[in-house]
Order: C-alpha cells, then structure tokens, then sequence
C-alpha cells in the first residue's frame, strides 16, 4: 500500500500543484529560511546558497506533479535543494574521492560515543563546520544537519556508503581537533 | 551513538538561523513571474501553431472539394442573391465572423509577430476559398451541393474561430498574480 504523510501544508501544496503562484509563493517564504541554510552550509557563499535554494523551488514547483505526498513537502524540496547545491559545488571541481580499503578505517562506536567539551559552543562548531575543505564539510552537512544516512548520501554524491562513513568520520575528528585547538588557544 | 550528532539535533533551530540576504523574495518573485511568463509564451506559441494547422486542415478539406466541382471564372455571386432565406443566413455568418477576426487581431497585438502573422496568413486565406466558393456559386446557382459547402464553409469558420478567440481569452487572463500585490 502506497504510504501518504499528512503534511501540515497539504493544501497549499495541492494549489501548488495547480499553478497558483500565490500558494507557491507562500510556500516559498514558509520553506526559503530552511533550504538556503542547506544550502549556505554546503556551500559556503551566501550568493550562490540563494540562487540555488531559489532554484530548487523553481525546479520542485516546475515537476511538483511527481510530489505524491509519499514523504513530507519540505523533505522533497531538502533533497532538492541538496541536489542543485551540490551541483554548484561539482561547478567548482569538488570531487567526492572513494576512499581504498586500507584508508577505509572506519573508527570504532567508541570515538563516536565521546562526549563533546562544554566548551564548545554552537557558534564555534559552526565556524568551525564553514571553514572545513568542501568535501568533509559536504559529508559532515548531509550526515549531521540534514539528517541523511550514509546509503542516502552514496545515492546523493556517488560514492560508496562505506566511503561515505569513512569520510564523515574523518571530517568529524577533524573537526573535534580543531576545537579542541580553539579551546587549548 | 553519536554524541556529536545528539548535540545538532538537540540545537538544531541555533543551527539553521541564518535568514537569506535581504531582497531574496523580490527577487524570487521576479524569478517566478518570468518562468511562468516563459511557460505561458511557450503554451501561446504552441497553441498558435496548432490553430494554423486546424485552419490549414479546414483548408485542405474544402480544397478536395473545391477540386471536385468544375471551376469556371464567372462574375461573383452570393448566397443573399439566390434567395432571402439565405441571404439572413449570410448576413448572420458573415457579421459574426467578422466580428471574430476582428478580436482576434486585437487579441493577438503584443504576442510575436512571427506567430501573429503565420495564423493571421492562415485565416486570411480563408477568404480566398470563399472567393473560390462563391464563383462555384456562380457557376451552379442552383446545385444545392455548392450552396451546402457554401454553409458549411461558414459554420466550419466561424466554429474555428470561436476556439481560436475562446483560447486566447484563456490564455491572455493571467491565473493568479495576486501575490504581486503583497508586502515583501
């Protein structure tokens, strides 16, 4: 059976559906803070993080027929919007690298279980996050804020689950260090 | 469990507080108007073509039959000089369609002019037929075939332009821009 999710903006939606740019608009401003904070975080230029995030309404609303309510609207237009900005970001020449086996250390349950210093604040992990090279901070993006699983991200970017985890971690410690760094300074 | 994770997830909202640079809905809302401008012009375009090929497709029709009949060039006659009965039928057909290519023409002003001018190439083509008719008529005054075509040929157009009109109405009325009028 097919599953429906109840959205809040059902009705919106289904006007959406029938072309009317009033309802589009108004989705727009309900959705636009959300995605262009997707897409800022991947990235990391506020110019092009608008032009994507409006692209990808653009896109959403130009194939919304194919929306069948199988999953929340803002999810839909989130894995939209994920897509566009990631191809922006292909524009630049990033490249997602397969990481080989014998790179492939995955760390164990144990690091990630660590508990995180009460010094770090939500401001520092954010800049911290920014200045991370595009692609630990692609990965470190869709894992922890967009919430996607590593077979999720393997569809979105083309590399493997395994390369995906593998990557998030090392862009996790990574990030740790550094601040762990920031608060040592 | 990935206590990093937790944390985002516990702070998420302080995560996502970035607002877009200031403007961001104008000028989303000029992006939205100019697709949907494109996609209208697209339709518009599309339409105006399959209008010139349902004239041609008129055309071609009442070409066989014209081909049927003999063609000899004689003075032009009506169907108003055969008998009054139809002489209002004529009147009728002929104000109404009238009427209809001149709302057409109105319509049309502001759209391309290469789609304007190939469908208004089209419908006045139709007048050549009726010329074409009408010296038929002539020639057979009293063949009831010829007086039919003439009939049809009529009704066939002004039915082709009341789908043309009824189209363009539609497409000339924008569906909804009221949010053009709100405050961003």
């Amino acid at each position: 059976m097919e599953q429906q999710v109840i959205d809040i903006n059902k009705a919106l939606v289904l006007k959406c559906k029938k072309g009317n740019s009033k309802a589009q608009f108004e989705i727009y401003k309900l959705y636009a803070k959300a995605m262009y904070n997707t897409a800022q975080r991947i990235l990391n230029n506020s110019a092009e993080a608008e032009d994507a995030m409006q692209e990808a309404f653009l896109k959403a609303f130009a194939n919304i027929g194919e929306f069948r309510f199988e999953s929340a609207f803002g999810s839909w237009l989130r894995r939209i919007t994920v897509n566009i900005s990631l191809d922006y970001l292909r524009k630049r020449k990033v490249v997602f690298e397969e990481i080989s086996d014998h790179q492939n250390n995955i760390p164990d349950e144990e690091s990630l279980e660590q508990p995180i210093p009460d010094e770090v604040t939500i401001s520092k992990i954010k800049k911290l996050v920014s200045a991370l090279p595009d692609g630990y901070r692609t990965i470190i993006t869709l894992h922890l804020f967009e919430g996607f699983d590593h077979e999720e991200i393997s569809e979105i970017t083309g590399i493997t689950p395994s390369a995906s985890r593998s990557q998030y971690c090392r862009a996790r410690k990574k990030l740790l260090e550094e601040v762990k760094q920031k608060i040592k300074l | 469990m990935d206590t990093l994770k937790n944390y985002i997830d516990q702070n998420r909202d302080q995560f996502n507080d970035l607002t877009p640079p200031e403007g961001h809905e104008m000028r989303f809302a000029y992006k939205l108007g100019h697709t949907q401008k494109k996609r209208r012009s697209i339709t518009t375009t599309t339409f105006l073509k399959i209008a010139a090929i349902s004239v041609l497709t008129l055309l071609s029709s009442l070409y066989i039959f014209e081909n049927m009949t003999n063609n000899k060039p004689e003075p032009i006659l009506t169907l108003s000089e055969i008998n009054q009965d139809y002489a209002d039928v004529e009147f009728y057909f002929t104000s109404t369609t009238n009427n209809q290519l001149e709302l057409i023409e109105k319509t049309l002003n502001g759209e391309p002019s290469m789609e304007k001018d190939l469908l208004m190439n089209e419908l006045s083509s139709l007048d050549t037929l009726q010329l074409q008719l009408q010296k038929e008529l002539n020639a057979n005054p009293n063949d009831e075939r010829v007086i039919n075509a003439m009939l049809q040929y009529y009704q066939f157009k002004m039915k082709v332009l009341t789908q043309i009109i009824d189209r363009l109405k539609e497409m000339k009325t924008p569906k909804n821009h009221e949010y053009e009028t709100t405050t961003i």
